[in-house]
């Protein structure tokens, strides 16, 4: 099969028109290794590339869908799967570059409008794009020379990518139903994500397909992932984080041992290696790492640079010093991701509990995992306790605490942020989740939660915040910035709104941020 | 010529045989019978007579505040005479209005508690914690009025040293069959959280619409400012004061009643209806006008 | 007692606001209410004024009772009533003790002789008075654009929250559009961005936080004023006044002069309605019978949070209220109704 994939291109190529440059060149021939590819998967998978558009959209949306939501079953994958999805990123992040270019060459207002663009109009821009831009004349030329069904896989496929990317549709991508209205939204359980639809992320810049290819395809999904909104709060990204990392560094250290080097170089080798990987998670400085993610990767460099051939003696039963540091690293990873997650969550839940038990009845904004479990977990000890779910708007994010609890079994009340006002009369705590926690005891918080601050002041009710040590962050600022990789923005709650923050450790007021920070060494050095 | 002593004495009998009446009607009374049995020829003369009255009822222990203002108001009250008629050189038919009016302003007064209640009534809900602060006669109708309508209601009553008044307050509730907690003045703080509603009564309401009440009755208002809920305020009619208190020295003796600014305020409930403090003033206008 | 005509004109009524989906303009109400008396007024038989005002009140209850939550039904009663007591006071004559000379002529009024009331005079007299009542309810709207450009400046960021409901609020910001340009910005729920005028900029509800800073005044439109200067205003406008409070950012509340409520209501929250909720067919299937929807249809503003009342008379602040309503209505019909 690769002897078959590598002449197909090669073929194609001598039947190409010549009179093109480098560059246009080089973009059609990346695009015609990716038909094939798509058109082999599509063999492979038992789906035929002679049918309609729908199905072939299905078939995108499969392969996209596998390749997102496999990243860590991934190191079983053979080295040609994994260049046939690493193809398929860097058309993916093609199309996309294209659709950004088109759209700077058309005007600004129309990209920054905050409306929710339709299908249609989205299909029938695209269209224009075609029309106007030059590489897409090149690309429309080269599809009126090519068969008819490489044709259709152009379109649907920068159709169906720029509509998946454009809508956010919930589930549909995590094949449980695949439709062609990729409008509607399919029912889901409560553990799969429900991404709203939000405004057009902003443009990105342009980028060639090679300088992304050096990229580890596990951080491009992550990138890709929320570009699309498919991943719903900063816990998931932080796990995703992890895992990719963890994937990376497997590959790395098999490299690695191939080439033999010395063992004593191996942290500054492998920090010069993820630099690249990180700069296109923050698009080169343009979307920072939101603050908690941050503070992983400080530390995950802390580690990284201790690796200078010393500590190989820690771990037992590995002769070679490389493989042992890597496991050393991988180690640390692996009990990373399990305290600041699961057993974090378990810590504050307990922490919480004595202080829930005479609470009449809770209320909470929005989506958030720690705030999930510890309203499982308080109502598990003492199922008297009223619950109140605030969502920005009805039917948003917050309905995933509604599934979760109707599913243990028990009722809530569920409200959208104009009935706060009357709402927060009835409930006497507060409970809210975080993105982090800054040096000045500021909470970094969704959007609309200052307004569930200030009515829990007015109202005398406390408000708590459940958040894990590793949100501590040594920052302060006073203006709000982007959560989750160009997500949404955060809006900043004064430590003065706040009563107290539940952390893994203890009980803290929000003014005792900076012991956190000392405790931790979580400071900035 | 006037018999100040007897007056000032059949004053202090009036308070001590009915113990239900208010200071400021019992001087009202005072007053009245003074009328009867003044013989005054000017009103200069009877004016003269009712002032003597008014000091001598002052240098009793009662309220000096409700004994001022309730003679102020009835002496401005009787007063309202048809311009024609003080024309008049035989001042007995002058005298006879006066008393007249007078009979009047005390009939109307002696409703005033009943009206009282009645406006206070809505403001009490099922299950409610009320604090009140001292003794106060009009507070403690309107909330027994409420309990007989059927309302439960559980009343904390602070003990306001130095004379302990919160005592006879709780002991009154109690016997009325009301839900009553004697509590510390300092444990306002602590209970302010699942308070309600604070009621305290006013021995005097000032122009700018604060009250003067027994000491501690700005403590308890602060601490409702900080645990926002409803601060209702009971004087009656006619303890609204036209001056600013005077400054005691307070090195040398403890005082006895404090100012509680309106800002701490939410409503006051009067026979005139419910006010909101900003509001005393324009009433006090037009009283005087 | 009551004529056929009567129980049919209220009958009509009290249908008119059951049938109804969604409220109309509190503007309508008003009138409907007014027309109504009016026509009971012009048709009853009465023959002495304490008639005339039982009359009166026995309307109001029946309609109020149909409608617990229409304040303005009482309202525009209660100011009838006070019409009528006036016309019957201006027969009397002047020199005769007016009614706030003195706080105790007031229950010296009820022993008086009604008997010399000319009734018929009042009568004609008192719908008059309804009639001129009735312009002030339909020019109350242009009165109140009329002080926009007083309060509006240019350069001013303006955040108004529930546009599409208010045509108050529409022709407030339409009169300072004519003579200065200025900002908007309208908090809209998602679904509705697209339906935002042009002049608004339409932002949601979880923004206003952030949107606060840049804001340099917050006007409501008020559904009911309390005579502590406290009001009611749409659901979601508690929070949008807190944040405003928190920057120091002026309210301004628009209420016609119908809306001013003469009682205290005790226990605010006994008066608030719930509204329908705007979710989808099969998410309240699932949710029904395990989740409670809270939809308030109106917040309660206290008088600390509020800069400016704009009624139609005249701008006054919370702390006026109480004297504004005198202008109004009589305190016996307050404390009696």
């Amino acid at each position: 099969m690769t002897k078959k994939r590598h002449s197909e291109p090669q073929k194609t190529t001598t039947t190409r028109k010549q009179s093109q440059e480098d560059p246009v060149g080089g973009l059609k021939l990346t695009l015609e290794k990716l038909s094939d590819e798509v058109k082999n998967l599509g063999l492979v998978l038992g789906i035929s590339t002679e049918t309609q558009k729908p199905d072939q959209s299905n078939a995108k949306s499969k392969e996209e869908s596998t390749s997102g939501k496999n990243d860590f079953a991934r190191p079983e994958m053979s080295q040609e799967d994994k260049q046939e999805q690493r193809k398929a990123k860097a058309a993916e992040k093609k199309a996309r570059a294209e659709a950004a270019a088109a759209k700077k060459a058309q005007n600004a207002p129309q990209v920054a409008a905050p409306k929710n663009k339709k299908e249609n109009p989205e299909a029938a821009k695209s269209d224009n794009q075609k029309d106007e831009t030059p590489p897409k004349e090149v690309i429309k030329t080269e599809k009126a020379e090519n068969p008819p069904t490489e044709n259709m896989e152009e379109e649907p496929k920068e159709k169906a990518v720029r509509s998946v990317l454009k809508h956010g549709g919930s589930g549909q991508n995590n094949g449980k139903g695949v439709h062609f209205d990729l409008n509607v939204l399919t029912k889901t359980e409560s553990e799969e994500s429900l991404a709203t639809t939000l405004p057009e992320p902003p443009v990105l810049p342009m980028e060639d397909a090679s300088s992304i290819a050096h990229i580890h395809p596990a951080f491009l999904t992550i990138s890709a992932r929320c570009e699309r909104e498919l991943v719903d709060d900063l816990e998931q990204l932080c796990k995703e984080f992890i895992g990719a990392f963890r994937e990376y560094l497997q590959e790395w250290a098999a490299a690695r041992l191939r080439e033999g080097s010395d063992p004593k170089t191996v942290g500054h080798d492998l920090d010069l290696a993820i630099r690249p990987q990180l700069a296109h998670l923050t698009q080169f400085g343009r979307w920072p790492l939101p603050y908690a993610l941050g503070n992983i990767v400080r530390q995950l460099k802390k580690e990284i640079l201790k690796m200078d051939g010393s500590r190989t003696s820690f771990f037992n039963g590995e002769k070679d010093p490389t493989m042992a540091q890597i496991q050393v690293l991988d180690e640390w990873l692996e009990d990373t991701s399990r305290t600041n997650f699961n057993l974090a969550y378990d810590a504050i839940a307990l922490h919480l509990n004595p202080k829930i038990k005479n609470v009449h009845s809770v209320m909470t904004y929005d989506w958030c995992p720690v705030v999930n479990h510890v309203l499982l977990a308080s109502l598990n000890s003492y199922p008297k306790l009223g619950v109140c779910i605030v969502d920005s708007e009805l039917n948003g994010r917050g309905i995933r605490h509604v599934n979760s609890l109707i599913e243990n079994g028990y009722r809530c009340q569920y409200t959208d942020l104009k009935s706060v006002g009357y709402a927060i009369s009835k409930s006497s705590m507060v409970v809210l989740g975080c993105s982090a926690v800054l040096s000045n005891g500021c909470v970094a918080a969704t959007k609309g939660a200052l307004q569930i601050a200030l009515a829990a002041k007015a109202f005398n009710v406390p408000l708590l915040v459940a958040s894990q040590t590793f949100k501590f962050v040594d920052k302060v600022q006073s203006y709000a910035r982007t959560a989750l990789l160009s997500r949404d923005a955060v809006e900043l709650i004064p430590s003065m709104l706040v009563t107290a923050i539940v952390t893994d450790i203890r009980i803290l007021p929000p003014s005792a941020a900076p012991a956190v920070l000392k405790a931790k060494a979580l400071d900035l050095e | 010529m006037s018999p100040k002593p007897d007056a000032a004495k059949s004053f202090c009998d009036l308070l001590e045989s009915e113990s239900n009446k208010s200071t400021g009607l019992a001087a009202i009374e005072t007053l009245h019978d003074v009328l009867n049995h003044c013989n005054a020829t000017t009103a200069a003369e009877l004016e003269n007579n009712l002032v003597s009255v008014v000091r001598a009822m002052e240098k009793t222990d009662y309220s000096s505040t409700s004994i001022r203002s309730a003679t102020d108001l009835f002496r401005r009250f009787i007063s309202l005479a048809p311009a024609e008629l003080l024309d008049q050189a035989d001042f007995s038919q002058v005298l006879e209005f006066y008393r007249k009016r007078g009979i009047n302003f005390i009939d109307r007064v002696s409703r005033s508690r009943a009206l009282i209640s009645k406006y206070a009534r809505p403001f009490f809900r099922n299950n409610m914690n009320i604090l009140t602060h001292s003794y106060s006669k009009v507070v403690l109708e309107a909330i027994c009025d409420a309990h007989s309508a059927g309302i439960s209601i559980h009343v904390w009553v602070t003990e306001s040293q130095p004379d302990a008044s919160g005592r006879r307050m709780h002991e009154r509730l109690t016997s009325c069959g009301i839900n009553s907690t004697l509590v510390l003045d300092s444990c306002v703080g602590y209970l302010m959280e699942r308070i309600q509603m604070v009621l305290v009564g006013a021995e005097g309401v000032m122009e700018t619409g604060g009250i003067i009440n027994k000491i501690g009755t700005l403590n308890v208002a602060i601490f409702v400012k900080e645990y926002p809920l409803n601060q209702a305020d009971i004087p009656q009619e006619f303890k609204y004061r036209t001056s600013v208190i005077e400054n005691k020295d307070l090195a040398l003796e403890h005082p006895e009643v404090d100012y509680t600014p309106p800002q701490y305020i939410n409503l006051l409930i009067t026979d005139l209806g419910i006010l909101p403090p900003a509001a005393v003033g324009e009433e006090l206008i037009k009283l005087y006008i | 007692m009551e004529s056929n005509e009567i129980e049919s004109l209220r009958r009509s009524l009290v249908a008119s606001f059951r049938k109804r989906d969604s409220r109309e303009s509190s503007q309508k109400v008003a009138l409907q209410v007014i027309n109504y008396l009016r026509k009971v007024v012009l048709q009853e038989k009465f023959e002495s004024l304490h008639q005339l005002i039982q009359s009166l009140h026995r309307n109001g209850r029946v309609l109020s009772a149909v409608e617990p939550n229409e304040l303005i039904i009482i309202n525009i009663v209660l100011m009838v009533s006070k019409l009528a007591r006036d016309e019957a006071q201006a027969t009397k004559g002047p020199g005769s003790l007016t009614p706030y000379d003195s706080l105790y002529t007031l229950w010296r009024e009820i022993g008086s002789n009604e008997k010399s009331f000319n009734i018929k005079k009042i009568k004609k007299d008192l719908i008059q008075s309804i009639k001129e009542i009735i312009t002030e309810v339909e020019t109350s709207r242009d009165s109140i654009a009329s002080q926009a450009s007083e309060l509006i400046n240019s350069q001013d960021v303006v955040l108004v929250y529930s546009l599409k409901n208010s045509p108050t609020l529409d022709g407030f910001l339409a009169s300072a559009r004519r003579t200065r340009k200025y900002r908007v910005y309208n908090v809209v729920k998602s679904t509705e961005i697209d339906d935002s005028p042009d002049f608004a900029t339409p932002i949601q509800h979880c923004d206003v936080g952030n949107k606060m800073c840049e804001t340099t005044k917050v006007v409501l439109s008020g559904a009911a004023v309390f005579p502590d200067g406290s009001c009611l205003v749409p659901a979601g406008g508690l929070t949008i006044a807190l944040t405003a409070q928190r920057h120091s950012v002026p309210v301004f509340v628009l209420a016609a002069f119908y809306k001013i409520t003469p009682f205290f209501i005790p226990d605010p929250s006994a008066l608030n309605t719930s509204c329908r909720a705007d979710i989808p067919f099969d998410l309240a299937n699932k949710l029904s019978g395990k989740v409670e929807l809270i939809q308030p249809a109106f917040d309660i503003l206290p008088s600390q949070l509020i800069s400016l009342f704009v009624s139609n008379s005249s701008s006054l602040i919370p702390a006026h209220v109480n004297r504004l309503k005198e202008d109004y209505y009589h305190p016996q019909d307050i404390s009696e109704f």
